[in-house]
Order: C-alpha cells, then structure tokens, then sequence
C-alpha cells in the first residue's frame, strides 16, 4: 500500500510538474486561436518529452551520475560546454518567465502590481530552495498543482459539441485567416512549451537527488509514462476551454487573466481561486526547476559538488550560481519586458536547442559502458532517432518561420 | 563566428518581430488597419465577457478591475501602434481617421468601465457595457478590409 501511495504521490508530482507558464500561455493562446488545430502536437510533445526523458531518469538511476556529467566525459568537454551554455541560456530564460508568471498570477488576486511580486517570489524561491527537503518541495507545488484540473472540467461544463470537437482534433486544419507557415510556428511554439528541456535535466538530477538506484527504475518510469500523458491531458483541457470560450468571441490571448476567464466562465469565483491556486503552485514548482536545472548542468559539466540536499557551504560554487542566476532573472523581470513576450520567446528558444538536450542523451543511453544491459532497446531508439529528426527539423524551421510570420502574426 | 552570426541574426528577428513597420501601398494599410480591428476586438469582447461574468456574480471584483485594466492599456497601445503607420494615400488616410475615431470610441468606454469597476460600482459595469456588442460590429467590418 505503501508503494502505491509512494508512486501515486510520483505520477501527482509528475503531472503538477509538467504544466509551467510556457504550458499555460501557449495552450490558451493557441486554443483561442487555432481551436484543438494543435492538439496532435501536444500528443507528439509528450511521447517524445516522456521517451527521452524516461532515458534520461534510466541513465541516472542506473549509473548514479546526472546526464552532463556523462555528456561531457562521452562527448568531450568542448562540445559539452556549447551544449550547457545553450542550456543554462535557455533555462535561464524559462527561469524569468516563470518567475513573472507566478507574480501576474498572484496579482489576479491581490491589488499589487506584479512587478512588486517579483522580487518577493524570488525570495520565497530561495527559502524553499533551501529549508524544505526536496521529496517535500516536489510534492507541495506537484499536488496542488493538481488544481489546474478545474480546466479539465471546465470542458464539460462549457456543454461543448463533443462530435465537433473530435472532429476538429482528428481532422486537424488551418483556421480561416491563418496562414500554413502561422500555423506551423505555433506548432514548433507548442512543441517547445510542452518538451522543455528544464524537466528532462531536472527529472534526470533529481533521480540523483532522490539517490535512486537500479531498483527505483519502475518508479521512474510510472512517474514519466503516467505523469506526463495525464499533465499532457491538462493541456489539452486548456486548450478545449480557450476554443470553447474565447474563440467564437475572437479573443486572443495576451494576458494570463484570459486563460483564466473560461473557468470564470464555467465555475465563477470558485473556479478562478482554483484556477489561479494551480497556476501559483505550477509555475512557483516551474521557478524551482528552472532554477536548479540551471545551476545543475552547470556544475556537472564543471564537476563542482552539487545538489540541493548539500549545504551551501558544501557546495559553494553550485549556491552561488543558483543565487547569481535568480538575482539576474528577477533584474530581467525588472525590465518590465512584457511577461508573455519573454515566455513566447524562451519556449521558442526552448524549441530552437531542442536537439542540444536530445542527442547527449540518446548518446549516453546506449553506450554500454555505462549501462550496461539497460542500455537503449530497438522502441527507445527507435522513437529518440524518429524524435531527434523531428525536434531537428523543427529547430531549424524555427527561425525563417519566426521571420516570415513576423513573430507569429 | 559564423555561430555568432546567426545569433545576432536571430536576436534582431526576436526584436524585430515585434515592430510596427512603415506601409507603402493602399493595400499593406488596409491589412494593418484589419489587424488593428481584430486585436481590438479581442480587447473589446474579453471586457464584454469579463462583465458579463461579474454581472452573473462569477468573478472576483480584483480579477474585473485588472482585466478591465489591462484591456483600456491594450486598447491604447493598439490604437497608439496604428496611428503612428504613415496613410500611403488619401483613401488610407480617411480610413485613418474612421479607424482612430471608433477606437477613440472603444477607449471611452474600456475607461468609464475601468473607472466603475475600480471604484467598487460593480452594479454600474452592464450598463456601461451595453454599447461593446455594437463597438465589436464595427470593428468587424474593418477586418473584412484585409480580403478587399
């Protein structure tokens, strides 16, 4: 019964963990938009973040070291370090916007501008980082993360044409006014909200963290093959309410208060408490990952000790940059740049170096040496080259498409 | 270097991407002047749905004041990015003028909505209201400019 709870508790985690403010924001905009046009990458984005990130979870249990760590001995350290200044950039990026999304969610409910909750947030964000055990820290922002399921049933109680809406997810095609190459570029947006490389480099340390052995690949693996599949549900439900709601009315979505609107809609104020609990939990949990994920690649391509359950003074160099990294986001948060700018752009980026996290992995996952018989089998390859190919080619559509489209215009 | 290129590139993509730029035939204007109307008439039906939310008790008074907030902010950076773009002719110039005059109408109403809802007269925000299904009617018409 234990083991039960203990991996229930794993796939909640999992599942609060794989929402952040990329995932809100490009749902609802792009639901209000392109309808369920793109629900097909959602499906895409979690076989392909649950294939490689199940590798990644595999590497770290097996061998007891985190993926850089292994990408720079593998690879060698010149293109070891092009690989982790890409990744620290990217995180980093990710780190402000969802820094700025837990502030614009708590300004829904308080009369505070969200820039004055910016630096409070970060504080907050050290505290934790640093005072509550990490299986706790996980859990708390996992499992009430779980509110965004009010979005899920928001669906049903929009009272949809539920023949239509199949017929729009199974028969995808380019709304009237859309352009090919517009819808393409949310496409690729999508894809990099929902793989986004922080969770594979945060899944991967954190099994080193939870000192996970051979034996806990199962919980690994339930939490990756249960967790995200339900996590990309939410999504989708997301999506569904902003073309339930916001759609017919023509509205796009620029503000984090129009996403919350449809469960204002459906449910009233009740709806909008849980709606904004969830996205706090979500994206505070977001600030976490985002957060060690970048010191994380870091000191392991440096071979610095590491880890949250060290003391700081233990791992001084790997403190200092998790503390130098949040001062500079909350600087960049400063700026007043619009917030849902910065999270296009960083889940955009994110989608751009997308083949940067990926081929280390696949790499590392069927050398032998290191992994022994739990190297790759013929469905991990399989699906990590048909992924490779796919994030490659996304990658490099990414940039005529931002210039052609005018940023998604 | 040729990896530094191609950041540079793509930084003054990101940057660019967002700008307003200059418009040298009738048409070019007229589908600025349509994506200026659609994007108001987001602004324009998210403040029609949000009261409508408040009046059937569905919302909180904070999450209407804010979100009638940032539409009247959205509305004058909209208009604001229109108007700045040079008419190429004296036919785009009068819808220039059409065009700003509606928006200026939209902007009066977001405001008398904005100050309602900050004053606590959240009983005043229907009947302030009343005037958006009309103002997102107009704004349609505009859009339909783009395909002429």
């Amino acid at each position: 019964m234990k083991r039960v709870l203990g991996l229930a508790l794993g796939v909640f985690t999992a599942i609060g963990g794989f929402m952040d403010i990329g995932d809100l924001v490009t749902d609802a905009l792009i639901g209000a938009r392109f309808g369920l046009a793109l629900v097909w990458v959602t499906v895409v984005a979690v076989i392909g973040i649950s294939t490689y990130s199940e590798m990644a979870g595999r590497v770290a249990t097996i061998t007891g070291r985190p993926v850089f760590d292994l990408v720079r001995e593998r690879t060698g350290p010149r293109i070891a370090l092009g690989n982790v200044v890409v990744s620290y950039l990217v995180n980093a990026l990710t780190l402000v916007a969802e820094l700025c999304g837990v502030a614009l969610a708590l300004e829904l409910l308080s009369d505070v501008h969200y820039l004055l909750w910016v630096p409070a947030v970060a504080v907050l964000a050290f505290v934790v980082l640093w005072k509550l055990p990490y299986e706790m820290m996980e859990r708390v922002y996992g499992l009430t993360g779980l509110a965004l399921f009010v979005f899920v049933f928001a669906v049903w109680q929009l009272g949809p044409d539920w023949g239509q809406m199949l017929s729009d997810v199974t028969r995808p095609s380019v709304p009237a006014g859309e352009g090919l190459p517009t819808y393409f570029f949310y496409a690729i947006v999508m894809l990099g909200a929902q793989m986004t490389p922080y969770e594979v480099f945060f899944f991967s340390s954190g099994a080193v963290e939870h000192e996970w052995d051979a034996s806990q690949l199962l919980d690994a693996r339930v939490n990756v093959f249960l967790g995200y599949p339900i996590g990309g549900a939410l999504a989708i439900g997301i999506q569904a309410v902003a073309y339930l709601a916001l759609q017919p009315a023509g509205i796009q979505v620029e503000h984090l208060g129009q996403t919350v609107l449809p469960v204002a809609i459906a449910f009233g104020k009740i709806g909008i408490a849980l709606a904004v609990l969830g996205i706090v939990a979500a994206t505070f949990g977001s600030v976490m990952e985002t957060l060690l994920s970048s010191s994380y690649t870091v000191a392991q391509h440096f071979g610095w000790e590491w880890g949250k359950a060290k003391k700081p003074v233990e791992a001084s160099r790997f403190t200092a940059l998790t503390l130098l990294t949040l001062v500079a986001a909350v600087g960049v948060a400063l700026t007043a740049w619009n917030p849902i700018t910065i999270t296009i752009y960083s889940v955009y980026l994110g989608a751009a170096t997308l083949p940067f996290t990926y081929v280390p992995i696949l790499i590392v996952a069927n050398d032998r040496n290191y992994l022994g018989d739990h190297v790759n089998g013929r469905l991990a390859n399989g699906l990590g080259v048909i992924y490779l190919v796919v994030v490659t080619a996304a990658a490099l559509a990414a940039l005529p498409l931002l210039i052609i489209t005018k940023g998604g215009l | 270097m040729a990896r530094f290129s191609a950041a540079v590139v793509a930084l003054a993509a990101l940057l660019l991407a967002g700008c307003v730029g200059p418009s040298r035939t009738d048409r070019d204007y007229r589908e600025k002047a349509a994506n200026a109307a659609e994007s108001m008439v987001s602004v324009v039906e998210t403040a029609r749905l949000t009261v409508e939310s408040d009046a059937r008790g569905n919302s909180t008074a904070r999450y209407t004041s804010l979100s009638l907030s940032e539409g009247e902010d959205d509305a004058s950076s909209i208009a604001m990015s229109f108007e700045v773009v040079q008419p190429p002719s004296r036919d785009a110039e009068q819808l220039r003028t059409d065009l700003s005059s509606l928006f200026s109408e939209v902007s009066t109403v977001l405001g008398d909505l904005r100050i309602a809802a900050r004053a606590g007269r959240g009983h005043e925000l229907p009947s302030i209201a009343e005037p958006l299904p009309e103002l997102t009617a107009r704004l349609k018409k505009f859009m339909e400019l783009a395909s002429t």
